[in-house]
C-alpha cells in the first residue's frame, strides 16, 4: 500500500533509546533503515510526541529505556541522504530515504521512513 | 543523522533483561549448507553431529584427479592466532564434493573461536563460546564495552515501538569476526544495536572523526569520513579495515 509522504517542510521527532545511544554517543545509523519509527511535530506537538515516547520506548523489561529525543527537518533527510550516496560509489544513485505518513489509532502523528530506488 | 538534528538527553533509564541461549546443532542428519551460512555455538558443550555437511566444493579447493578422498588443512587460520585451525575431510560423490561429517572440536584448534570460511560455496561456519567472546570483547574494546555488550545481548525483540529486533546471531559472529582481525584496541569504542539486529562498532579516529562499522547477518557497512565504500562483503574484512583504520593498520 502507498503511503503518503510526510511534507518537505515538516519537522520530525524520534526517540532516542539505550540501544541507540552510549555515553554522549548516538548511533551514526540512527536515521538510516526503514521502517523506522518517527511522529511528525505538526500531529503530535514535542510534549505528547514525548508521552507517547515514554510510554512505548521505556520498556525495562525488554531491555531498553528512552534516553532522550532528536528532532529534524523532512527535507534535510533527504538533502543528507543524497549528499552520503554522492559520496558513496556502491550505493545506487537514485537511493532515497523519505519519511511517511504511517498513523495508528493510538498515534495519530506516527510516520516510518521508507527507503527506495527511484528507478 | 542529519547534520543539523538536534538531540536532547534525559535522565539515565533503566536496562535490564535475561540472557539469550548460545545456538548449537544436533543430532543426525545432513547439513546442506548451499549457498546459506551455518552457525554455531559451542557454548562450552560438547554436541554431537552425525550425519553429513553437504556443500559443493569451491574453485579454490583442490582438484585431485582420480581421488575419492582427501583432508584439507586451513593453515591460514592458525597464522592467526584468535582464529580456529579447521580440519575437514572431502569425499567425492559423483561430481559433488562432500565435507564429511561431523566436524568435531578435535578439528578445530586455537585460542579462540571465530568464523571459519572454508570454500567459496561452503561458506562460512561461525563457531564461538562464550568465554572466549568474553575475553575477545575485553582484549579489543575493554572491560566496560563487554558491560555494554551483554546489555544490548539482552535486549528482546519489540523493543523500538514493537518491532526492533533483538541482537542477530550471524550479526554477532560477524561482529566476533571483525574483532579477531582488528590489529590494535579500539580507543573508547560505542556499541549500539540497530532496529534490524544488526550491531555498531563505533569510534573516533586521531582527528576526532566519527568512524562506524555495522556488522550484518551477511555484509559490513563502513561510516567513515572521506570513505568512497559504505558496503563490504564478509570476505572483504581486510579491506574493510584498512578502510577504517588506514592501510598501514589493516596490512
Amino acid at each position: 500500500m502507498n503511503r503518503a509522504p510526510c511534507g518537505d517542510e515538516e519537522d520530525l521527532i524520534r526517540g532516542i533509546t539505550s540501544a541507540h545511544y552510549e555515553q554522549g554517543d548516538i548511533s551514526g545509523k540512527f536515521f538510516a533503515g526503514s521502517k523506522l519509527s518517527v511522529n511528525r511535530l505538526c500531529i503530535t506537538d514535542l510534549q505528547i510526541s514525548l508521552e507517547i515516547f515514554k510510554r512505548k520506548l521505556t520498556n525495562p523489561e525488554k531491555g531498553v529505556s528512552l534516553k532522550g529525543y532528536a528532532t529534524f527537518n523532512h527535507s534535510n533527510l533527504k538533502d543528507e541522504t543524497v549528499r552520503y550516496v554522492s559520496q558513496n560509489k556502491d550505493m545506487a544513485a537514485d537511493f532515497r530515504i523519505i519519511v511517511e505518513q504511517a498513523p495508528l489509532s493510538d498515534n495519530l502523528g506516527h510516520a516510518e521512513s521508507s527507503s527506495r530506488s527511484c528507478q | 543523522m542529519p547534520a543539523n538534528a538536534l538531540i536532547h538527553l534525559m535522565e539515565p533509564g533503566v536496562r535490564g533483561g535475561s540472557g539469550s541461549p548460545l545456538v548449537s546443532i544436533e543430532g543426525a542428519g545432513t547439513y546442506r549448507l548451499g549457498s546459506n551460512a551455518l552457525t554455531v555455538g559451542l557454548n562450552n558443550l560438547s554436541t554431537e553431529v552425525s550425519g553429513s555437511v553437504v556443500g559443493m566444493c569451491g574453485v579454490e579447493a583442490p582438484v585431485l584427479v582420480g581421488a575419492n578422498f582427501y583432508t584439507q588443512i586451513y593453515p591460514s587460520w592458525n597464522a592467526i592466532p584468535r582464529f580456529f585451525q579447521v580440519r575437514t575431510t572431502w569425499q567425492r560423490l559423483e561430481n559433488e564434493w562432500q565435507l564429511l561429517a561431523p566436524i568435531q572440536q578435535d578439528d578445530l584448534s586455537g585460542e579462540l573461536p571465530s568464523v571459519l570460511n572454508l570454500t567459496r560455496n561452503v561458506n562460512v561456519i561461525h563457531a564461538r563460546a562464550t568465554s572466549n567472546e568474553t575475553g575477545l570483547i575485553g582484549e579489543i574494546l575493554g572491560t566496560e564495552a563487554l558491560t555494554r555488550f551483554s546489555e544490548l545481548r539482552n535486549i528482546e525483540a519489540g523493543w523500538n515501538f514493537g518491532e526492533g529486533l533483538p541482537m542477530s546471531s550471524a550479526a554477532e559472529s560477524n561482529f566476533f569476526l571483525l574483532l579477531s582481525r582488528l590489529p590494535e584496541k579500539v580507543p573508547n569504542p560505542r556499541l549500539f544495536l540497530m532496529d534490524d539486529g544488526a550491531i555498531e562498532l563505533q569510534w573516533r579516529n586521531s582527528l576526532n572523526e566519527r568512524v562506524s562499522v555495522v556488522s550484518t547477518d551477511d555484509h559490513f557497512e563502513l561510516f567513515a569520513p572521506n570513505a568512497d565504500e559504505a558496503r563490504f562483503a564478509l570476505t572483504d574484512y581486510q579491506k574493510l579495515i584498512e578502510a577504517a583504520f588506514g592501510p598501514s593498520v589493516g596490512a
